[in-house]
């Protein structure tokens, strides 16, 4: 098991944004995270690289207690993350945001790891970006550079914290076409998501959170075709049917 | 005309002068204040709450007195009380060095904390610690945002290099009123100085723009 997640609070001052949480990510599998907004999932997701403390419960992943453990630095590079708004690093060239990470912390020469990036940047179609800045590239182009950033430290996981969400609609399909390879790779992946056809055509499970509890989880097949939770049918009727 | 260039060049080499030492005690005066801004920066940013504390008092200090009143009381109030005669020169870089530290902390402050806590939070899960994180995304780009308000500021402080006529320093100001006092004639000793102060600064705005142009990296 990659990731066990048990009984996880996580408390903003007064205001518990999740409460008693519990799921567990096998080797390899793909794990979407829908539900509506301000149920938590972004925050769930962020617990497991520590980007936020939790205050309760027990977050293992590889076997590592992440709530507890010392050398966080070292635990994060196991872990790939994609943010909703990309966060490239606005002062350096793609390929420098793409090596930046395993020179500056000796994992690669700078030779071998720009070599890595070229061989990741040719795999998302953005070869001929390299030297540029961020600022000069559309969402879909940084987004994908972001996942590219992170696949170059050699992750066990990759998290998405809805990565297509700050897209215009026509670049999500490229955003999802490379994640959805880096699934058919074998990656373990947990994604938050709002894309409902990604969820469903790539998932192996599905998460529907609400008010910080997971209120329900299966097969995508079955959570989306037999919802068995009123609060998961409302909000799939919501998200399905819009008009 | 004639008038005019011949006082000028008559009055040159005690403007000169006094320009040198304006330049010299703005130039002092905002070295110390930078490496002081740097440290009371870190402590306004710092999370131990009596430093921010200290920090915050500070900057509301220097804020709320005027720098004429900080120089005459430290020259003249702190004299007397201490029964001793302050140098002038070192009294008035002590006051600019006090009053552009406050300032220039606070630019140094939202600097850093204008850049976007996402950069953060993609380094620091790329597994980069604190200090790579800072030296390597956090600075190059705060300092980008500084170095506008950094350049305003030395323009401040080298016009504010004026007031310190009111505790005798030979700065351009002081001597063009020891010159105006001799030969009454404040309307062309005053222009030149106006010319002079404009002249110098306006050196400087040109030269904050070459700087920003060539830190431009995302257009």
């Amino acid at each position: 098991m990659m990731i066990d997640v048990r009984n996880l609070m996580k408390s903003f001052g007064n205001t518990l944004v999740l409460k008693d949480v519990s799921f567990q990510v096998n080797a390899g599998e793909v794990v979407c995270i829908i539900g509506p907004s301000g149920s938590g999932k972004s925050t769930l997701l962020r617990c497991l690289n520590r980007l936020e403390e939790a205050q309760g419960g027990s977050i293992q992943v590889f076997d590592t207690d992440v709530r507890h453990l010392q050398g966080i630095n070292a635990f994060r590079r196991r872990i790939g993350m994609v943010f909703q708004m990309f966060n490239l690093f606005a002062n350096c060239t793609v390929m420098e945001n793409i090596v930046l990470a395993p020179v500056e912390l000796g994992l690669m020469t700078r030779v071998a790891a720009e070599a890595k990036g070229m061989e990741l940047l040719e795999m998302v179609g953005l070869a001929d970006k390299r030297d540029v800045y961020p600022s000069t590239l559309s969402g879909g182009q940084k987004q994908r550079i972001a996942i590219v950033r992170a696949l170059e430290m050699n992750p066990e996981i990759m998290l998405f914290d809805e990565p297509t969400s700050a897209l215009d609609p026509e670049m999500v399909g490229e955003v999802l076409k490379v994640m959805q390879e880096l699934a058919q790779k074998g990656m373990t992946m947990v994604v938050v998501t709002h894309e409902m056809g990604f969820a469903r055509e790539v998932a192996d499970r599905v998460i529907f959170m609400a008010d910080g509890v997971i209120v329900e989880e299966g097969k995508p097949q079955d959570l989306f075709a037999h919802p068995q939770q009123e609060r998961t049918q409302k909000f799939l009727n919501c998200v399905l049917n819009p008009i | 005309m004639e008038h005019y260039l011949g006082l000028f060049a008559e009055c040159w080499p005690s403007l000169l002068s006094g320009l040198g030492t304006t330049i010299f005690i703005a130039a002092a005066s905002l070295f110390f204040a930078f490496f002081l801004g740097i440290i009371l920066a870190v402590m306004g940013l710092s999370p131990y709450r009596p430093l921010k504390a200290v920090y915050h008092f500070y900057i509301y200090l220097v804020r709320g007195v005027p720098v004429m009143i900080f120089a005459l009381f430290l020259f003249f109030g702190m004299g007397a009380l201490l029964h001793l005669q302050f140098n002038p020169v070192f009294a008035a870089i002590l006051t600019l060095t006090v009053n552009a530290s406050a300032y220039l902390a606070e630019i140094f402050r939202g600097g850093i904390q204008a850049v976007d806590q996402g950069q953060v939070e993609a380094a620091r899960s790329l597994g980069l610690g604190h200090l790579k994180t800072l030296q390597k995304i956090v600075l190059p780009q705060a300092i980008k945002i500084m170095i506008p308000p950094i350049i305003n500021q030395f323009i401040t402080t080298l016009k504010d290099t004026s007031i310190l006529s009111v505790i005798s320093v030979r700065e351009l100001t002081m001597n063009s009123q020891i010159i105006i006092a001799k030969n009454y004639m404040p309307f062309e000793v005053y222009s030149y100085a106006a010319i002079m102060y404009f002249v110098v600064i306006m050196a400087l705005s040109l030269f904050a723009r070459w700087v920003e142009r060539r830190l431009r990296y995302d257009d």
